[in-house]
């Protein structure tokens, strides 16, 4: 299968990538858990981006959202997860992409950071990925108003090289001082 | 401290010094034959106390006013306090310096009980109850004997001192059996049998006196066996190591607040304790307000008694000491009120609020986890002199009316005796002169718990628990809804599937237990209103108190049921409210007469359901506002501009704008730093209306409609531009279908007339923006769905009318969908304050669907108008 923005010799390299896709038992059988960290591929357009996995409760298809007129900026609207109504941020709006028809692979990443809990809209979903700390690199990109702001970490595998998404920043990115626990908000 | 007062203690002091000297002298001749250590130990204390006096006239006499005031802490503080007290209450000391002896030794008198109430934490509650009351009986005791003091006999001293020294024993008794008891008792008679009557004339009313007295002690001697395991279990070392003003004394300094104890560590325990004390509390709180207007009634007394006890004994029992003495103290007044030694006052209540006050921060503070560190000190002592004082007073009044002095004496006398005489009896629960509420409050007093529980058959739950099962029912809901709808989907899309009859049957079944089930569940959490109107009968006393304003509230309709949430945080908006009437509607009553109205204000606070509404009203017949004048003051604010046209009421509810509520108005409402902006916030948070309607000297109504219940509401879903929308329903009035023909133009805005009403008309697709909808995703997604709003002919729209039946605005939509029951969520800190959103819910078949706010979304076309306008 060809996954657009992936070279076609990453699949097979030596590189420490799982080769089970869209699973996210994929780290199972690896060998050592304290020296890696587990990310999963996620794309956004042509290009492949890393999340931490620990900020990721679930993986959710995208069949329904519901639009909510004057949503903070990136907010494309609400989606309802077993009873629980959760906002989706739109990552392509950030990465400065235009909207695309939602295609059958596009995906909801339900993550969490702090108290929010909040869906990320992207198009797709590549491998669960573990890397060692030396393949990591904190790294911090001007802003150029094409997502280059949300990234804080830089994936390094053989030559490819991928954002690791900071959670943190795509919630900054909305504008909205979540923290703030608002008297008004509902008994 | 006052130069007069001062003065007025000094001379006190000195004309009791030698009185009590020659008593002393009295008192050591006889002991010389046969002194009993009880008696031993009352001299020391007497002459401790001399000492003292002497020493504090001595320090006194001899320094300019300044000079003593700077001495002043050097002597015991206690003891001045106690002067102090008797001197205030006595009031114009100088003509009534037997009163005054009078309550310096009722203060003397009752310091050798004071070892006895340091064991009542020992005791059981029956007998700390007993030795209570002969506790409050002492003071009168003494009151009455040294009245007569002017025209003492050596003889009446003698008996005066005997009946002293009868108090002492009392609370020394755990060394006496009871022929040691009545051995003692005997020998207290004698003095007094023993001589003889010399003169006759103020002999005369001594003697009775006498024997009452020593019936009542024997009563108390009696009483006092009656608990000998207590007794035997009270520390002995509490009683004679003290001095008597030393123990006074230290019962003012500050203890410990909390002592620790095992069960203060249990939270469950303690939990229980918190709750029941809330209860308790309000209880007393009500029945407090009640007896101010009844005061002899002694059912509520009973009530009060009750309640004050049992938060008294828990609070002994959790080591809560500062509570428990506050209340005890409290107590103690009931007790003489109890007892019809003394007549609540406006000012006795006064004090008795205080204590509750302080009890309530007590309670917080066991609430918060620690001790709050409040001083219980200064209530405490003004609960004590409320409690011994007022007899004074009494007393003294009839001395000033009438006009020889000996006379009002005598007569002011036999008055307690005769008061002391059923209480006596009560304590020595003697059937025969005993009042029935004496009897009752005996069963009371043995059982509290179990009359509780007779008078309701309730349990107690922890609310975060019913909120779990509130929100799992509203889940079922949905399910029922959606089971229903795959029942109806499968019964008419797939007639090849033999569902059976039984299968519809099922899925009706379920429907309809889900609903009983919702019903009951809702109703758990329904609590009276009355539980947030109580206290506002409280606020209304202590506001007109203190503004000196005459007035009266009227509560009705407290009966009406509300989620308790909603019940909870009414209050806050409604006391904000309830005070702006008392402050700024009610006017003082001179301004009230020469206006011709009625002295006394009213406001009435009333309360009854409409619909699935609850309407509450708040009604002054104060002076009302001027919506010129509001108007004038939003256009100076710059809220408004000059040219703007409001109707009077829209002009009276800017007073709602925030921005509006500064100080400096001409109207004055508000002026406490909190706005009635705030208020609005509040209502409109509980998904609430608030109305407000007033005319210059008639008076000023507010109006606020709360929905029933928060967790589940019905509504009716609407769709404008493929969206769907939920609209409560409590704010929809009608929904009707107009032609676009119909519509008329008032400027910018587009109205409709129905009916006798022009109908202002809000686009949803455009009051909620949905044209931003364009090229989103959601939209994309549901652009591979049938786009449904193609469909949409726009010959006909359909208008819903929402808001209040008398300024409905309507609502232009597309399509009118069904009627959902359905649970309002929170969508997350993300999506706090989407403007014109309510909340989300989630429809039987998964979908997403946005609850309007509806007063938000009428507030933002009108502001949108405004602005417009201007």
């Amino acid at each position: 299968m060809n996954i657009p923005g992936l070279a076609p010799q990453m699949m097979d390299s030596e590189h420490s990538m799982f080769s089970i896709r869209g699973d996210l038992d994929g780290g199972k059988d690896s060998q050592d858990f304290t020296a890696v960290k587990q990310f999963i591929g996620l794309l956004l357009g042509k290009e492949e981006f890393l999340l931490p996995i620990e900020v990721t409760n679930e993986i959710i298809m995208m069949n329904q959202l519901t639009f909510v007129p004057r949503a903070p900026r990136f907010i494309e609207g609400v989606i309802n997860l077993r009873g629980t109504i959760l906002p989706a941020i739109n990552l392509r709006k950030m990465m400065g992409l235009p909207n695309e028809e939602p295609t059958l692979q596009s995906r909801i990443i339900v993550t969490h950071y702090e108290e929010v809990t909040v869906g990320l809209i992207v198009d797709g979903i590549t491998y669960v990925i573990s890397l060692n700390e030396d393949q990591l690199q904190q790294q911090a990109l001007p802003s150029r108003g094409n997502g280059s702001e949300l990234i804080s970490t830089i994936s390094k595998r053989g030559n490819q090289v991928n954002g690791v998404i900071d959670i943190a920043k795509v919630l900054a990115e909305t504008g909205i001082d979540y923290q703030a626990h608002d008297e008004l908000e509902d008994p | 401290m006052d130069a007069l007062v001062k003065t007025a203690i000094e001379a006190l002091v000195k004309k009791i010094l030698p009185l009590l000297e020659q008593q002393l002298a009295g008192v050591l001749d006889k002991s010389a034959e046969r002194p009993p250590p009880e008696l031993a130990y009352l001299i020391n204390e007497s002459r401790e106390l001399l000492d003292l006096m002497s020493t504090w006239t001595a320090s006194h006499q001899g320094k300019t006013a300044p000079k003593a005031q700077v001495e002043e802490p050097e002597l015991s503080d206690d003891e001045a306090m106690q002067l102090m007290a008797s001197m205030d209450e006595n009031g114009s000391s100088d003509e009534l310096n037997a009163d005054e002896a009078a309550a310096m030794m009722a203060e003397m008198n009752d310091s050798p009980k004071a070892p006895v109430k340091a064991k009542t934490e020992d005791l059981t509650d029956d007998e700390a109850e007993a030795l209570l009351a002969e506790m409050d009986d002492s003071p009168k005791a003494a009151t009455k004997a040294p009245a007569k003091k002017e025209e003492l006999s050596d003889d009446e001293a003698e008996a005066l001192l005997a009946e002293m020294d009868g108090q002492a024993p009392a609370s020394d008794d755990d060394e006496l059996s009871d022929d040691e008891a009545s051995a003692l008792l005997a020998e207290m008679e004698a003095p007094m049998k023993k001589k003889p009557p010399v003169k006759t004339a103020s002999q005369t009313p001594a003697k009775p006196m006498g024997d009452d007295e020593a019936s009542r002690l024997l009563a108390e001697m009696e009483d006092e066996p009656a608990a000998p395991a207590a007794q035997a279990a009270a520390p002995k070392a509490a009683a004679p190591v003290h001095s008597s003003h030393a123990e006074d004394g230290e019962d003012l300094k500050e203890i410990p607040e909390w002592e620790p104890n095992d069960f203060q560590s249990d939270p469950s325990m303690l939990n229980d304790f918190i709750t029941n004390s809330d209860e308790l509390m309000q209880m007393v709180d009500d029945a407090i307000l009640r007896l101010e207007q009844d005061p002899t009634n002694k059912g509520i007394i009973e009530e009060i008694f009750r309640a004050a006890h049992t938060l008294k004994g828990g609070s002994g029992m959790f080591g809560f000491k500062g509570i428990e003495r506050v209340m005890h103290r409290m107590e103690n007044l009931f007790d003489l009120i109890r007892k019809d030694k003394l007549v609540p006052t406006p000012d006795t209540i006064d004090v008795v609020f205080q204590g509750i006050d302080l009890l309530r921060r007590l309670l917080q503070a066991v609430k918060d986890g620690g001790p709050c560190g409040v001083e219980t000190v200064p209530v405490v002592r003004a609960l004590s002199y409320a409690a011994k004082g007022k007899p004074a007073p009494k007393a003294s009044a009839a001395a000033t009316t009438t006009v020889a002095a000996p006379t009002p004496v005598k007569q002011a006398a036999p008055a307690p005796v005769a008061a002391a005489k059923p209480a006596a009896s009560s304590a020595a629960s003697s059937a025969a002169s005993a009042p029935s509420a004496a009897g009752h409050d005996e069963d009371g007093k043995k059982d509290p718990k179990g009359a509780k529980k007779s008078e309701q058959s309730t349990i107690r739950v922890d609310l975060e628990r019913l909120d779990v099962l509130v929100n799992l029912v509203g889940e079922l809901v949905i399910d029922r809804t959606r089971f229903a709808s795959i029942e109806e989907d499968l019964r008419t899309n797939f007639p090849q599937i033999k569902l059976g009859s039984s299968f519809s049957e099922t899925v009706q079944l379920f429907g309809r237990h889900m609903n009983e089930i919702q019903d009951i569940i809702m109703k758990v959490r329904m609590v009276p209103i009355g539980n947030a109107f109580n206290k506002f009968t409280r606020v209304i006393r202590d506001l007109s108190r203190s503004l000196n304003k005459k007035i009266d509230l009227i509560i009705t309709g407290e009966a009406a049921e509300l989620d308790k949430t909603l019940v909870e945080q009414i209050g806050d908006p409604l006391i904000h409210l309830i005070r702006n009437s008392c402050d700024h509607g009610i006017e003082l009553p001179d301004v009230r007469k020469a206006a011709g109205k009625n002295p006394t204000g009213k406001i009435f606070l009333s309360a009854h359901q409409e619909g699935n509404q609850i309407v509450i009203k708040i009604e002054d017949d104060g002076k009302g506002m001027d919506p010129a004048v509001i108007r004038r003051k939003a256009v100076e604010k710059g809220l408004i501009s000059e040219e703007t046209q409001l109707s009077d009421r829209d002009s009276l509810n800017l007073i709602f704008e925030a921005g509006f509520s500064t100080a400096d108005q001409v109207t004055n409402i508000s002026g406490r730093g909190v706005g009635m902006d705030v208020v609005k916030k509040q209502i409109m948070k509980l998904k609430g209306i608030l109305e407000l309607d007033s005319a210059p000297g008639r008076g000023t109504t507010t109006t606020i409609r709360l929905p029933l219940t928060l967790a589940i509401v019905q509504s009716l879903l609407v769709r404008a531009r493929g969206e769907t929308f939920a609209i409560p329903l409590n704010s929809v009035i009608e929904s009707i279908r107009i032609s676009p023909k119909e519509i008329q133009r008032v400027g910018d805005v587009e109205v409709y007339k129905l009916r006798d009403t022009v109908l202002p008309l809000i686009h949803l697709d455009e009051a909620m923006t949905l044209a931003t909808k364009e090229g989103s995703i959601s939209d994309l997604l549901k652009r591979k769905a049938a786009l449904r709003r193609n469909r949409v002919k726009h010959d006909r729209l359909f208008v819903v009318v929402v808001g209040q039946p008398d300024r409905p605005t309507g609502i232009v939509v597309d399509q009118l969908l069904n009627q959902q029951e359905m649970v309002i969520k929170s969508m997350g800190p993300l999506m706090r304050n989407i403007p014109c959103v309510a909340g989300g819910a989630v429809l039987g078949h998964g979908e997403v669907v946005l609850v309007l706010d509806i007063p938000e979304l009428e507030a933002a076309s009108r502001g949108r108008g405004r602005m417009q306008a201007a």
